[in-house]
């Protein structure tokens, strides 16, 4: 088993590298971070990445970025309050729209399975759902106020309308429109410190969350109950926060051959995956709902590579397209793709 | 504090102004001064830091975020926090406390005591106790005049249909491009939890589009000072001097251990002069209420620009709802063609979209009764709340609030002879 470095795409000013995201079609990467610009990478011939676009809007650090599921649009949210959007046109990105409203940094931003739908969430404790009109203008649909904290991270569900939310008061948030009113319908308690990252799997059952606790813990939706349980979580996986977590959504692979990954502060990447005992058993939460939850479902850790990057790792992307390959950014100014050999 | 507002408006460990509190997580940069000082209100409403040698100093501005405005008067500072204190219930029972003090001195500056009821605290009120709304009326009257001892029980509507005459005349005069430096669409002014917003998050760009006019309860509070003034009021700089929301009444009755179901609600012998502010039906005895729970301005304004404007009588006016009940509009097709669109935008969510709009010239609007409160006034930050922390009781809660609220006797301002009177003499006065 192995983690082969295949790319290093370098920055040519010093910047920390807050995230990176792959577009949909897995061809090129966006990447932003405290030099307040937006870089676009591509493939120009094999592992060699250039930069296609620099996108400049914001007067600060842009935190996060996100590629609308068609990848016809990318979001970016800056520590200057705002989130601009950017319409992408033969390969040239345009800047076409700028969401204002929050007090203080935006810290996050995601789009719905849909593409109409786009959160957003900041400092100000708040979460803000916009919706895209056909005038390609936007219109702020909801204001959820109900973390006491500094909001992290917001992530769509892959397939239906719930938006999940992490924050700096150590708790996960489900939210939900009933009746033209977005409510708070569950709230995910097991961290004991600043959640920095979530990511559901494929198919929405599960979910994923690592945090600034050095814990990552795996969660189970009830579909009884439509509320989340806590599946294992897996202690001192790092040796640092841990500020990145992702769970590959590939199609060439079955759900229980997706694989998970989190980088962070102790500069090492980590894989997991599902344990493979039972797996029979294993089968998407559809079937019927007399059974009993699965004790037996567990994650452990499948690879450790240590000193991935030169310092802290901030985000860790698999690439949707193409199996266990996944990209890295850090504070070192650069970002590394890489191969997962099992 | 113990004021009963929005929950997120309980600030705490307040004690200097501009200084973030502890909880509080805006850099704002703070320059340490003197040790002891004072912040306080001066005359002309403007905030003042006092030190420890009694030299006085115009305070700056402090910038204020979403969240801080959720509710009415709800603000950041602890020069504002001086400004709720002062509208506690520990204030208003100060006030009760020195008039009922039997010394001679204390009856020689005995304070008049005037009280005007919203409309909508009325409504929150009958549907906690599920009461009709004329009951509510009587029992509060007899609660405030003979139990906590004040002079009088006014109704804030009476303002109010000032406010809306104000309000329309103003709309008609933008849109004939009479006013300057008055653009459209005209935001309505009678909420104050969006004022406060708009004023520091949006000041320069959203400040011209926003009515003149007074709100019903500042109105109220200048015809009582003013034109009764010289009956039995001594002159005073402020509108209003204490405002009680609708749950610390409910405090205030807790308290004293009063209640209010089993008060008496017989009508009483009140003089004329009074009979008009209080503004009910004397038959009925049912208050005078306006359609639209927010103070009807949309309506009112439709209506009345309709007909000044284009020679139309309104009789239904159709609603579109837009992507969420907060959110409404109606247009006025004359000909085939679209001549006057208004709308309702209430809560922050819809505020946004109206600000961002304005922001980039696509409004579409010509008067947007704009509310900070989602539901509008009969959901606002002051008034009583569900016993639940569900959002759907607190949805029936408001329904029912409404429907007490609906219950009020439907008079348009201008059929009433008195308003009429004052109004023009009102005018007169101040051209």
């Amino acid at each position: 088993m192995s983690l082969n470095e295949i790319s290093v795409l370098s920055y040519d000013q010093p910047s920390k590298i807050w995230n990176i995201e792959w577009s949909p079609d897995g061809k090129l990467l966006a990447s932003c971070g405290d030099d307040k610009t937006i870089h676009i990478w591509m493939e120009e011939s094999e592992n060699k990445w250039v930069v296609l676009q620099k996108l400049e809007a914001h007067e600060k650090t842009v935190r996060r970025i996100a590629w609308s599921p068609d990848g016809k649009y990318l979001a970016a949210a800056s520590f200057d309050a705002s989130t601009s959007i950017w319409e992408v046109n033969n390969g040239e990105f345009n800047h076409i729209s700028t969401l204002e409203g929050h007090s203080f940094e935006v810290k996050s931003v995601a789009w719905d399975a849909s593409g109409q739908l786009l959160a957003t969430c900041s400092r100000d404790k708040s979460i803000w759902i916009w919706q895209m009109e056909d005038d390609q203008d936007f219109e702020c649909i909801s204001i959820n106020n109900g973390h006491s904290q500094d909001v992290k991270c917001v992530r769509w569900h892959p397939s239906l309308e719930i938006l999940a939310s992490a924050s700096y008061d150590d708790t996960i948030k489900m939210w939900q429109d009933t009746d033209g009113d977005w409510e708070c319908i569950d709230t995910l308690s097991a961290h004991e410190s600043t959640i920095w990252d979530i990511q559901f799997n494929a198919s929405g059952n599960r979910l994923v969350s690592c945090s600034d606790d050095r814990s990552v813990c795996f969660w189970r939706l009830d579909s009884t109950t439509g509320r989340w349980k806590l599946l294992s979580r897996l202690e001192s996986v790092h040796s640092r926060p841990i500020f990145s977590v992702d769970w590959s959504h590939n199609q060439e692979l079955s759900p229980t051959e997706q694989l998970i990954c989190t980088g962070g502060g102790d500069d090492s990447i980590i894989i997991y995956h599902q344990k493979q005992q039972q797996q029979q058993q294993q089968s998407d939460s559809s079937s019927s709902s007399s059974t009993t939850p699965n004790e037996i479902e567990q994650y452990e850790i499948l690879y450790k590579h240590e000193k991935a990057h030169k310092s802290d790792i901030n985000s860790i992307r698999w690439n949707p397209k193409k199996p266990n390959i996944l990209a890295s950014s850090g504070d070192d100014s650069t970002i590394k793709i890489w191969s997962f050999v099992c | 504090m113990s004021d009963k507002f929005s929950s997120i408006l309980k600030l705490t460990e307040l004690d200097d102004f501009i200084t973030p509190s502890q909880e509080c997580i805006k850099p704002v940069e703070i320059s340490k001064s003197k040790k002891s000082t004072k912040v306080d209100i001066d005359k002309d409403g403007s905030y003042v830091e006092i030190d420890e040698f009694g030299e006085k100093t115009k305070l700056e501005k402090a910038t204020i975020t979403l969240n801080d405005c959720l509710a009415c008067s709800g603000c950041i500072t602890s020069a504002e926090s001086v400004l709720i204190t002062a509208q506690s219930i520990t204030e208003f029972q100060n006030v009760l406390n020195a008039n009922t003090s039997s010394t001679t001195a204390v009856a020689i500056a005995k304070k008049t005591i005037v009280i005007s009821i919203s409309p909508q605290s009325r409504a929150s009120i009958a549907a906690h106790f599920n009461l009709p709304i004329k009951i509510v009326q009587r029992k509060l009257e007899i609660l405030f005049k003979r139990i906590l001892n004040c002079d009088y029980v006014f109704d804030v509507s009476f303002g109010r249909e000032f406010s809306l005459l104000e309000s329309a005349a103003e709309f008609v005069a933008r849109h004939r491009k009479q006013l300057e430096n008055a653009p459209l669409p005209m935001l309505c002014s009678a909420c104050p939890g969006w004022i406060c917003y708009a004023e520091k998050s949006h000041g320069e760009y959203i400040l011209p589009y926003i009515s003149t006019t007074k709100s019903p309860q500042q109105i109220m509070g200048t015809l009582v000072k003013y034109y009764l003034g010289e009956k039995f009021l001594n002159k005073n700089s402020r509108d209003v001097d204490c405002v009680l929301s609708s749950s610390e009444v409910l405090d205030l009755l807790k308290e004293k251990s009063i209640d209010f179901v089993g008060l008496e609600d017989k009508e009483e012998e009140i003089d004329p002069q009074q009979q008009m502010f209080r503004y009910l039906d004397s038959e009925t005895g049912s208050p005078y209420g306006v359609e639209g729970s927010t103070g009807g301005y949309f309506e009112f304004l439709y209506r009345y620009a309709a007909k000044e404007l284009f020679g139309v009588e309104v009789k239904e006016i159709e609603y579109q709802v837009g992507r969420n009940t907060d959110f409404k509009e109606a247009s006025l097709v004359v000909d085939g063609k679209k001549v006057m669109t208004f709308a309702k935008a209430y809560g922050f969510r819809n505020i946004q979209n109206v600000v961002r709009k304005i922001k980039i010239g696509k409004l579409p609007y010509d008067f947007v009764e704009v509310m900070a409160c989602p539901s509008g006034c009969i959901n606002g930050g002051g008034q009583i709340k569900a016993g639940s922390e569900s959002l759907r009781d607190q949805k029936v809660l408001i329904q029912q609030a409404e429907d007490r609220y609906n219950e009020q006797q439907l008079l348009q301002p201008q059929q009433d002879q008195q308003i009429n009177e004052i109004y023009k003499q009102w005018l007169n006065g101040l051209n």
